[in-house]
């Protein structure tokens, strides 16, 4: 862990919070309450395939973490462990069975997998699984904002690839 | 690979879609307050509106005719003529026979010339209240079916003997609608009168209709489920009607016997009975006799099947009900009684 | 190292979103979840609402009752009965027993009474 690599870990957990606090504003609680929008993966993704899997792991838990202590929401906390660890998950293991130019791919699954915590959270948290009803609504938006989100880190990328951010 | 998809998909939806193609019949509901409580009637088919007019007008004059505390009832006026032979109806015939049927077998628990107990105890006022002991005795002196004489389609009652229809009235009606029903070629409907369930057919679907039992610890909560077609489902219990009197709860099923309300260790007793009249006598009498003395019954005269819930928080069904009603509550453990006596 | 064809995926996931609309059209046809309250006064039906839908509490006012609507609850909140049982009864948000005010003639019940045709007791 050289202190380049904890710099630039450091910066993108600071884009990271930001992307995650603006978009808590946006009020998304008309369809299942607590439920997120996702879009400070887009960092998530950039960390991965600039940095490593674990540096994005650390990016992500920073992110959640001090983003649940900044909006001051123990709920929220719960829904973004679920929905964060989900999307990680399914992140590192898409990426290795596809190309470095398929970001965009890896993004929307981990955007149904994030989405799919999410309810899963909603449900224990309601004690019903009547939210269930939701899952396909979910998987809609999801492929809709995983491919927002993940064309956007593929051009980032494309263009951050050769900075030494390590 | 590409060229199977999209066929493939154009399948998958179409299943998706498919089940929201089922078609449910049309069912038309009334509700009616009659008999002091309220009544819900569903009928399916063409013959529904119909049928629910005529329920309606059939429901309002049974009222009037077989209440006992409005003074130009068929049986008040009976009442009025104790001592004496007065012709009566054959709508009132046929219930008096059937109570009398029922008093004959049970021994006197079940009675309906209980009305000078019933007055006394003020169960039929909204007024009720614990009466001295002494005037429970004399009342008791009163109440006994067997002054109550049929000859023909004359009623004799005995000096000072008064009935009451309350315990058996609900369910002759509720038969009385179901006849009608069938009549006018209704295939499917279903009513409670009160808490008095009777089903005539299956539902449109020729599923069995579903009845819910009661829980006597949450009025909102159910026992059990009844799987039923064609039958009545008739449920009689102390927690329904009472008053608290110096910290005690009277109830309202009084034990002809004792002229105090029935303590035989009941909570409930639901009669499942093709015959609307006869499962609302057999709920009150069972309910007074006690589980033991129940279950001897059935397995003298039958032609039922009961689900008793004790007071010790347990429920028993006899056996031939076994595959129709499935517990939803498990704080009870279900028990049940068979034919030959053994086990209970 | 490019194991799965990009067209592959787009696939995949045209074919997902495909199927999750059509849930979803399926959902609008098919109305569930529900849960619908009624008043009945007088034997006549006087209010309709999907409790699951009410944000605001409200009352629903009749001559002699005042109904108390909910988020997936309802119950008598005043009576001018004698015995007030109806709002002694409190909140109901299921099954399929009726709340009853016997002199008003006031009734307030729940359709697709949780899996039952009817109830018998009282």
């Amino acid at each position: 862990m050289n202190i380049r690599r904890i710099a630039s870990d450091a910066l993108l957990s600071a884009i990271a919070l930001t992307i995650f606090i603006v978009e808590a504003q946006i009020p998304l609680t008309f369809a299942v309450p607590g439920i997120k929008l996702g879009l400070s993966n887009i960092v998530t993704l950039i960390t991965m395939y600039l940095l490593s899997k674990k540096d994005a792991g650390a990016v992500l838990l920073t992110r959640i973490v001090l983003g649940s202590v900044f909006s001051g929401n123990t709920v929220a906390l719960l829904y973004s462990v679920a929905g964060g660890a989900l999307a990680y998950s399914v992140m590192c293991l898409s990426s290795s069975a596809l190309s470095e130019k398929q970001i965009w791919a890896v993004s929307i699954f981990s955007a149904i997998a994030h989405n799919m915590g999410q309810l899963m959270v909603a449900a224990l948290v309601m004690r019903s699984s009547a939210v269930f009803a939701y899952t396909p609504v979910l998987v809609a938006a999801a492929i809709f904002v995983g491919a927002f989100t993940g064309i956007s880190a593929q051009y980032t990328f494309l263009r951050l690839k050769n900075l030494r951010l390590k | 690979m590409k060229r199977k998809l999209i066929p493939a998909l154009c399948i998958l939806t179409a299943l998706l879609l498919l089940p929201g193609c089922s078609e449910a019949s049309k069912s038309s509901e009334s509700q009616i307050f009659a008999m002091d409580t309220v009544m819900s009637l569903t009928v399916y088919g063409p013959e529904a509106n119909a049928a629910l007019k005529a329920a309606a007008a059939k429901i309002y004059e049974l009222d009037d005719r077989l209440s006992a505390t409005k003074k130009d009832s068929e049986v008040s006026k009976l009442n009025a003529s104790a001592g004496s032979y007065a012709a009566v109806s054959e709508t009132l015939m046929e219930q008096l026979k059937t109570s009398l049927e029922v008093s004959k077998r049970s021994g006197g628990a079940y009675d309906i010339s209980i009305r000078p107990l019933v007055s006394l105890w003020g169960f039929d006022t909204s007024s009720a209240h614990v009466p001295p002991a002494s005037e429970i005795a004399s009342a008791i002196k009163l109440v006994d079916y067997r002054k109550i004489e049929l000859s023909g389609s004359a009623v004799r009652l005995g000096e000072g003997t008064q009935i009451t229809l309350a315990s058996i009235a609900k369910g002759y009606t509720s038969q009385t609608l179901i006849n009608l029903f069938r009549e006018m070629g209704v295939k499917s409907a279903v009513v409670s009168l009160g808490g008095n369930v009777q089903a005539l057919g299956t539902k449109p679907d020729g599923s069995k209709w579903r009845v819910g039992i009661q829980d006597p610890k949450n009025p909102s909560g159910l026992v059990g489920i009844l799987e039923t077609a064609d039958t009545a489902v008739v449920t009689s219990g102390g927690y329904q009607r009472y008053f608290d009197e110096n910290g005690k709860r009277y109830h309202h099923i009084l034990d002809p016997k004792t002229g105090y309300p029935a303590q035989s260790g009941l909570t409930s007793v639901t009669i499942v009975c093709p015959d609307g009249a006869l499962a609302d006598a057999l709920s009150t009498a069972l309910f007074v006799l006690g589980k033991d003395r129940a279950a001897e019954y059935w397995r003298t005269y039958g032609g039922f099947e009961a689900i008793f819930i004790t007071d010790d928080g347990n429920a028993y069904a006899t056996e031939g009900i076994k595959g129709a009603f499935s517990l939803r509550e498990t704080s009870y453990r279900l028990g049940f009684i068979s034919k030959s006596g053994a086990g209970q | 190292m490019k194991k799965v064809s990009s067209r592959r995926l787009i696939i995949i996931f045209a074919s997902l979103l495909l199927v999750s609309l059509a849930w979803m059209a399926l959902q609008r046809l098919l109305p569930r979840n529900a849960l619908i309250a009624e008043v009945y006064s007088d034997g006549r039906l006087v209010h309709t609402v999907d409790l699951n839908k009410v944000r605001e509490p409200y009352i629903f006012e009749l001559p002699h009752n005042r109904v108390l609507v909910e988020h997936g609850q309802i119950s008598m909140h005043e009576a001018d009965c004698p015995d007030h049982l109806c709002v002694k009864q409190g909140k109901i948000s299921g099954g399929a027993y009726p709340i009853v005010c016997l002199p008003n003639r006031v009734m307030i019940r729940i359709t697709g009474g949780g899996g039952v045709d009817a109830v018998a007791g009282r």
